[in-house]
């Protein structure tokens, strides 16, 4: 059953674009990322969001509307333009009828909240007109008239570039994105938050305290999302016979309950 | 004798029914009836309207949770126009005949009016008069041969057979689609049409609200099984996510459809509801006296959803 899929970074897609932000940008941009597939109304594209942790401006180079199903609630959306995509507790659906042409700047966690000034919590599962943000009205026709990837790349890291450098990043913050990056990459027997803590040089407490006054959520449950994120590629790629414990779960098992709990589905219909 | 010809007896005026159908204007015949009818609501007292109001099974008002419903019509209408099935509100009447000239309906299921009209009964037959307007005028002109005009609504309708079944009431509310277009050759109206209808529906049933036992029945009307055969060998290819089964031989006659009809099935709760039905009818090509127009219906339930749902 078409129940849509999830899209990694990694995978080998010819509607699928990828670019990392220049060395300036790297403490607030993941990547760029641009999605450009064509649909018929008989043959919709759908497309899976996991849980997340990332803020994303969705600049949108195709004027068709779109559905967003959030497969907890069951809350319905439909959608068009530009877009603020919050952070993610739930599993979206997204269908699009008449094809997909946005770029994307996926931000790191909280990061584009410093830059517009909300929390994590406040753009939790939302899917907002990116102008009730910011007015980026002349960027987007801009970014929809230039003709390649690259160069829409190079357009938002001038336009982001002077902004975010006017934005300082905290010692919080600073831990909060370091852990981060411990859970995004693990070590073999490495993923205790404990060993983590120690090689952070926090103390757990403070790290939750960390986490909480940043992200509003838990290191624990931040690392069981990027965990899983790794676990669902992980069986994609090689099934449920895979190593799970390389990113920290115990068996297939394990990896499967999260999936539950997570999106409410099992990982095959992913 | 039938009831008409007891009351043409009993006030023995044995041709009246013949001068009033045949010898009036239609206008003449309205002006006369709404002369009788506003005599008779003058002689009507307010007591006596209540006791029609509570006799009258056409006028109670529905038994559902208002809000609630119109919140889910707000969403399937929001889901038809990311299809873009153009969502339109329709007026509560249509003119008189609207179902009875171009399709298999008998005018005595549905509550005839004055000012030549009659309450709608059947929203596909009203979107099937705005489209063949919007064609014979000229305010839609395809750009392209395969271009398609799609519109779709949710009305409240109104048929006046009693109902037999418990639940069921004299109104209930229909969402529709409709697809008008023109033949191409190779069934290719068909094919695309009837796809797009199924992933409407699919969005809006299996993906919006999470009716997983979805699944669609094609049924053949027509002595030739090739649109059959071809519309079900394009869904197979393109939707093979979609549960989809043929009847070529079904058991009731029906000549409402022309070629194709589908069923819309589910199953809630361990049972099999029938929420929707579709198929080709031949009215814009009756309307427009053009052979090759061709029109997709698709009707679903609103009212039963409504109630497997919440």
């Amino acid at each position: 059953m078409n129940k849509g899929r999830v899209i990694y970074e990694d995978e080998a897609e010819p509607h699928f674009r990828l670019a990392y932000p220049s060395p300036a940008l790297t403490v607030f941009i993941e990547y760029y990322f641009e999605v450009h597939q064509p649909a018929t109304l008989s043959n919709p594209l759908y497309l899976n969001g996991l849980p997340n942790l990332s803020n994303l401006l969705c600049i949108s180079l195709n004027p068709q509307k779109w559905l967003s199903i959030n497969q907890k609630t069951g809350a319905i959306k439909t959608v068009h333009g530009s877009r603020l995509l919050g952070n993610l507790t739930d599993l979206h659906t997204s269908i699009y009828p008449g094809g997909v042409h946005e770029f994307y700047v996926k931000f790191k966690p909280a990061m584009l909240g410093n830059l517009f000034h909300f929390s994590n919590l406040e753009v939790e599962n939302l899917n907002a007109d990116l102008s009730s943000f910011t007015r980026l009205d002349e960027l987007q026709d801009h970014l929809q008239t230039v003709p390649s990837f690259g160069e829409r790349v190079r357009l938002m890291e001038s336009v982001l570039l002077p902004k975010i450098q006017r934005v300082t990043i905290d010692h919080r913050q600073k831990i909060v994105q370091a852990a981060l990056q411990k859970f995004e990459k693990p070590a073999i027997n490495r993923t205790h938050l404990g060993l983590i803590c120690r090689e952070l040089g926090v103390s757990y407490p403070s790290l939750h305290r960390y986490f909480n006054e940043t992200l509003g959520y838990s290191p624990k449950y931040c690392q069981k999302l990027l965990r899983f994120k790794h676990g669902l590629r992980l069986y994609k790629q090689h099934g449920s016979r895979c190593p799970f414990e390389e990113v920290g779960y115990t068996d297939f098992s394990h990896f499967l309950k999260d999936a539950r709990q997570l999106t409410q589905r099992s990982p095959s219909e992913l | 004798m039938t009831i008409v010809e007891k009351i043409l007896n009993r006030i023995n005026r044995p041709d009246l029914l013949q001068v009033l159908s045949d010898e009036l204007t239609p206008s003449e015949l309205n002006s006369l009836l709404l002369e009788v009818f506003n005599r008779q609501t003058g002689r009507l007292t307010p007591a006596e309207l209540l006791q029609h109001y509570q006799k009258n099974r056409f006028v109670k008002p529905a038994d559902t949770d208002f809000l609630a419903l119109r919140e889910l019509e707000t969403k399937l209408l929001q889901l038809f126009e990311t299809f873009q099935f153009k969502p339109i509100e329709l007026s509560p009447v249509a003119p008189l005949g609207s179902c009875s000239v171009v399709a298999t309906a008998d005018q005595q299921k549905i509550l005839s009016a004055l000012r030549g009209t009659e309450v709608l009964a059947d929203a596909t037959n009203a979107l099937a008069l705005h489209v063949s307007d919007l064609k014979k005028s000229g305010q839609w002109k395809p750009v392209f041969a395969t271009d398609q005009l799609r519109f779709s609504t949710i009305q409240r309708h109104v048929r006046t057979p009693k109902v037999a079944i418990a639940g069921h009431t004299q109104h209930f509310k229909i969402g529709c689609l409709v697809s008008s277009g023109r033949d191409t050759g190779s069934f290719q109206f068909e094919r695309e049409s009837l796809a797009e209808h199924l992933a409407v529906v699919t969005a809006v049933l299996r993906d919006a609200l999470r009716m997983d036992t979805l699944r669609f029945k094609l049924i053949q009307r027509s002595d030739d099984g090739r649109l059959l055969e071809q519309v079900k060998d394009h869904l197979l290819q393109l939707r093979p996510d979609l549960v989809i089964e043929t009847e070529t031989t079904p058991d009731r006659e029906n000549r409402y459809y022309k070629g194709l009809q589908y069923k819309v099935l589910v199953t809630v709760r361990g049972q099999d509801y029938e929420i929707g039905d579709g198929g080709f009818v031949d009215w814009t090509q009756q309307l427009l006296q053009n052979k090759k127009e061709r029109f997709l219906i698709t009707g679903l339930g609103v009212e039963l959803l409504f109630r497997l749902v919440s």
